[in-house]
């Protein structure tokens, strides 16, 4: 029995071994051996073989099926007019709408090199793919149909390309940091006009503070909030745009220098004089709206995506609300009519699928990006990537028709975390936390940002 | 115990038995721990190329503060856990046995309760305990005159280890009770009847038997306290996220952390073995601890 | 007389302390589920009170518009076989090591025992490249082999615990009758097992049902995910709608309360000798 069973366990250990083997070596080996994807994409017989079968198009998407944003509406709007008109292509959805685990499965999906022929992803993480050669560059099919590339807004592509080659196709034109305010409590506090310097917005702090009313609803908890919708406008007012792209182009500029250090001051002097609700960091960005719409703050900072729940809040609330960017900042860099904005996320492509149905990919991407998508967008009062002549503006509320005055004379700065990699926007975002609470210095944690900064180089 | 038996197996019936639930496990946890060893071993940021570095990555463990860090988290909790859980669950045990006690079952039903929730759940229902505004914590200390009390229990960095250790204590304790209690019914009557006769109250009785008693027991409940601990996750993800900061930042959120935000699949790797053996190392200095106090 | 007077109170005090620690215990779960009655609106006025009147509207939004009723069907069917399959294999795995001595015995207890220590997280990227050179990602049975593997450790020392206190002479003497070892296993020690299963069955049936990450990553269609990752949409959706997400929430629990309630009398004879000679 004896010498049996040790047969066996041998037996199993070379099993264990050769299939750990095998799929280690067969991870690296899909990796690696994976077809340039411009080689791929002119071999033609992938091609031939699509237009008499059906050929399924994988579409990963972070808006749940039963969600109402306009967005998510006017996406599904056009697959399914596509659908009706291209019978022969099947775009295959999978929504998950948690922004955690989209990433956690998109990051795995990655790391096998097996990510869908459609999905959307930050800015960020499409630079790490790019570097990784799992997402195909774009250039090729946005080259081949010019009408359609020359319509989207000259900008847009900014935050969905790395080393000169364009990862994504953007479908909106955000800008993340942008200051929703109720002029009704403004005017309770004695603050007539939305401040346009520091020290003015200050001082209306400290008034609307005065009311027992919390300044700004901020709502950290997952992180992103300080980073994308408060600091990287307010940044910018102290270094200018320049600044950023020499980090982006590691030209020199550092995390360390005094511009910025001074923005985390800033940043920091804000949550040292009371501007925020103190549960800042165990609240999210849903969160910190509901204490907005409960009429316990009088600001909160979001991106231009949250105008569509301000109109759902109630009417008093939304009636009052007005939009507004960051006052100008003495002896700062940055230009005053700006705030953090761009296409922030894009559809990207994965090698795989571009290798093999590459017109069927730009079909579908075509249908939920250009004209057509885009004037729908447009009619529901979304800012969009896309040119748009003309469109039915009657059905735009308000709140979208204000925002669209505002941003009309904004220019966009980057958006930090659509260009620092993941791994420097989960030191610098677990900082700031820190820094909120005031258990680090802006300088030592401009430091800890640029010793990361360092280890990506 | 049984090692001395007389049973025999046919060597076929013994493999057909154990094969299947080897085949699986092998499959599913085995080869996966030894990929990420080899993972661990390189550099690999998911890309199709990955640089075999030997330890590198480990040596950079060492001096990793924040996986100390988190580790040092990981300790509180467990810590706090054992002492506060196990004592609660001993007094329980003890309380039970009394005979005053009316609708024991119902007790018992109630306190095992929270255990069948999942962290998703408990991590939210705790989050609105919490809440600032809306949170019973906060509203219980206002309505009995605490006021000085309030405060937002989760962005403090001094206090958040603990607000998050409070809710795993009070989901788990059902456990240990459940495991006492049962390890107390095992006790012969004869003992405690003999120790009344000599006159010995609950407290004493409690301390002078059941615990002597159920010492190999105990033992039990804190490994399997070691390693419920050691991979806590979601609870806290759920709750805080790992902040503010990174005060409340575990093992194994700092783990899925580096592989899965920043990608760094080869480190992340590193992250996740060094924290298995940081649980053996544990779960082994318990047994000798345990052995030699014996 | 008064001895007994007092006694009775003092009786009365200790019992009505237990009752208060008891509801305290289990008051976050009532105060979930009385609050999933109130309106969004009356929450926010004030948390605690109870809802004035009872209207079951979270509850519609929660299962028809959040589509909660879809993922019952998938997580209803991967845990009905994975509990089936963990007791089954961990019984057989548990009587072999409690009951036989062979070269390797300890090395393979420590081998199950040891999965209680993995982090699942780690085993997400590898597994997932495995299950895609097999072919076995997004199949109707994807979810059942790591659910039972992932499940197997804590049975096995459970049942390999419990059956250590079972009289080996019952064993002996069927064999010495002539029994098989399946004949043994099944009609001899099983019965005998019973409380402990039932311990097992609550665990595992809790532990499937709320799986997350492999549900996450191995599936792709809809119909095939469970549970969790359905609540995850409706969650990120009505993060502030609070007396919703409460709806959700005790609708997602109720089956595992429903198990819990069946098994759960013969729990505490389970976990006698289950866990306490180790």
């Amino acid at each position: 029995m004896n010498r049996n069973y040790s047969k066996f366990v041998s037996l199993l250990i070379v099993l264990t071994l050769a299939v750990s083997f095998l799929a280690g070596c067969g991870g690296s080996n899909n990796n690696a051996t994976k077809p340039e994807p411009s080689k791929a994409a002119a071999d033609p017989s992938p091609a031939s073989k699509s237009s008499n079968e059906k050929v399924k198009v994988t579409f990963m998407n972070l808006w749940a099926k039963d969600n109402t944003e306009n967005i998510a509406t006017s996406v599904r709007a056009a697959l399914a007019k596509f659908q009706e008109e291209n019978p022969d292509i099947i775009v295959e959805e999978e929504s998950i709408g948690d922004q955690n685990a989209y990433y956690t499965k998109l990051k795995t999906l990655a790391a096998s090199n097996d990510l869908p022929d459609i999905f959307i992803s930050k800015g960020s993480e499409l630079a790490m793919f790019a570097k990784n050669q799992t997402v195909a560059s774009l250039d090729e099919i946005l080259a081949d149909d010019v009408a359609w590339k020359e319509g989207f807004l000259p900008t847009s592509f900014n935050d969905l390309s790395t080393a000169g080659h364009i990862y994504g196709v953007p479908f909106s034109m955000l800008a993340t940091s942008v200051i929703y305010y109720n002029k009704k409590i403004f005017a309770d506090a004695g603050v007539e006009t939305f401040p346009t310097t520091w020290a003015e917005f200050e001082s209306a702090i400290e008034k609307i503070k005065a009311l027992g009313i919390t300044p700004i609803a901020l709502g950290n908890k997952e992180q992103w909030v300080a980073n994308s919708c408060v600091l990287s406008a307010l940044g910018d007012r102290f270094t200018g745009s320049d600044w950023f792209t020499s980090i982006n182009n590691k030209a020199g500029a550092k995390f360390t220098d005094p511009e910025f250090v001074n923005g985390l001051a800033a940043l920091q002097g804000l949550a040292k004089m009371g501007a925020f609700n103190k549960d800042m960091n165990s609240i999210n960005n849903d969160q910190q709206k509901t204490v907005y719409f409960n009429g316990k703050a009088a600001m909160f900072l979001e991106g231009s995506w949250a105008i569509g729940a301000v109109m759902a809040a109630p009417p008093e609330i939304a009636e009052n609300t007005e939009v507004a960017v960051f006052p100008s900042v003495d002896g700062g860099k940055g230009a005053a009519k700006a705030t953090s904005g761009g296409a922030g996320s894009g559809y990207a492509v994965g090698v795989k699928g571009y290798a093999t149905k590459k017109e069927a990919i730009a079909k579908v991407l075509k249908a939920i990006s250009g004209a057509e998508f885009a004037k729908d967008l447009a009619e529901k009062g979304e800012p969009v990537a896309y040119k748009v002549a003309d469109y039915d503006k009657s059905n735009v509320k308000s709140l979208a028709v204000k925002y669209a005055d505002l941003s009309a004379e904004l220019q966009f700065t980057p958006i930090y975390d659509s260009y620092l990699s993941p791994a420097l926007i989960s030191q610098m975002n677990a900082g700031l936390q820190d820094l909120l609470i005031n258990s680090v210095s802006p300088e030592e944690l401009a430091k800890r940002i640029q010793t990361e900064y360092e280890k990506g180089n | 115990m049984n090692h001395g038996n007389s049973l025999r197996i046919k060597k076929s019936t013994l493999l057909w038995l154990l094969v299947p639930s080897i085949a699986i496990y092998t499959f599913v946890m085995i080869i996966p721990l030894i990929l990420s060893f080899y993972y661990s071993l390189t550099d690999w940021t998911g890309g199709p190329t990955k640089a075999f570095i030997g330890f590198d990555n480990y040596r950079f463990l060492m001096k990793d503060s924040l996986f100390w860090e988190s580790f040092h988290n990981n300790l509180i909790i467990l810590l706090f856990t054992i002492v506060f859980q196990m004592s609660l669950a001993f007094i329980l045990t003890s309380l039970f046995m009394s005979k005053a006690m009316r609708l024991k079952e119902f007790h018992r039903t109630v306190i095992f309760f929270p255990v069948v929730l999942s962290a998703v759940v408990v991590g939210f229902i705790w989050q609105m305990m919490y809440s600032q505004d809306y949170g019973i914590v906060n509203t219980v200390l206002k309505s009995v005159g605490l006021d000085s009390y309030i405060m937002p229990w989760l962005d403090d960095p001094k206090v958040v280890i603990y607000a998050v250790t409070l809710p795993l204590i009070w989901q788990f304790l059902g456990i240990p009770m459940i495991i006492f209690m049962s390890a107390v019914q095992g006790i012969s009557k004869d003992i405690y009847e003999t120790c009344e006769l000599d006159g010995c109250t609950g407290i004493k009785k409690a301390i002078y038997i059941t615990f002597p008693l159920i010492y190999d027991t105990i033992k039990v409940v804190i490994m399997l306290s070691i390693s419920s601990n050691m991979l806590v996750f979601s609870h806290i993800y759920v709750l805080t996220g790992g902040g503010p900061g990174t005060s409340s930042m575990v093992l194994a959120q700092y783990a899925y952390k580096t592989s899965f935000t920043s990608m760094q699949l080869g480190y992340g790797s590193a992250v996740t073995i060094g924290m298995f053996i940081l649980s053996f190392g544990l779960v082994l200095v318990f047994k000798w601890l345990a052995e030699v106090k014996k | 007389m008064p001895v007994r007077m007092f006694r009775r109170a003092g009786g009365f005090v200790f019992n009505t302390i237990m009752a208060v620690f008891s509801l305290s215990c289990i008051f976050p779960i009532v105060w979930i589920a009385y609050s999933s009655l109130k309106t969004k609106d009356d929450f926010m006025l004030n948390s605690i009170s109870l809802p004035t009147h009872l209207q079951f509207n979270n509850y519609y939004k929660a299962f028809v518009e959040g589509e909660m009723y879809k993922y019952f069907i998938s997580s209803t069917l991967n845990t009905l076989v994975t509990v089936v399959c963990v007791v089954f294999l961990s019984f057989c795995v548990a009587y072999v090591l409690s009951r036989f001595r062979f070269r390797g015995r300890n090395l393979i207890y420590t081998f199950f025992i040891a999965g209680m220590l993995i982090p699942v997280y780690g085993l997400i990227v590898p597994l997932f490249l495995q299950f895609k050179i097999f072919g076995l990602y997004d199949k109707f049975y994807t979810l059942i082999l790591p659910y039972i593997a992932i499940r197997l450790s804590l049975p096995i020392f459970l049942l390999e615990s419990f059956i250590k206190t079972v009289p080996v002479e019952l064993d002996e003497a069927a064999y010495m009758d002539g029994a098989s070892t399946s004949y043994t296993m099944t009609k001899i020690v099983l019965p005998i097992c019973k409380p402990i299963i039932s311990t097992v069955i609550i665990l595992t049936f809790l532990d499937t049902w709320n799986e997350f990450p492999f549900s996450l990553v191995l599936v792709t269609k809809s119909f095939l995910k469970t549970l969790p990752v359905g609540l995850t949409n409706f969650y990120g959706q009505y993060t502030s709608d609070y007396t919703t997400l409460m709806a959700a929430m005790v609708l997602s629990i109720l089956p595992v309360m429903l198990v819990y309630f069946i098994f759960n009398k013969n729990i505490i004879q389970g976990m006698t000798a289950g866990a306490v000679k180790g």
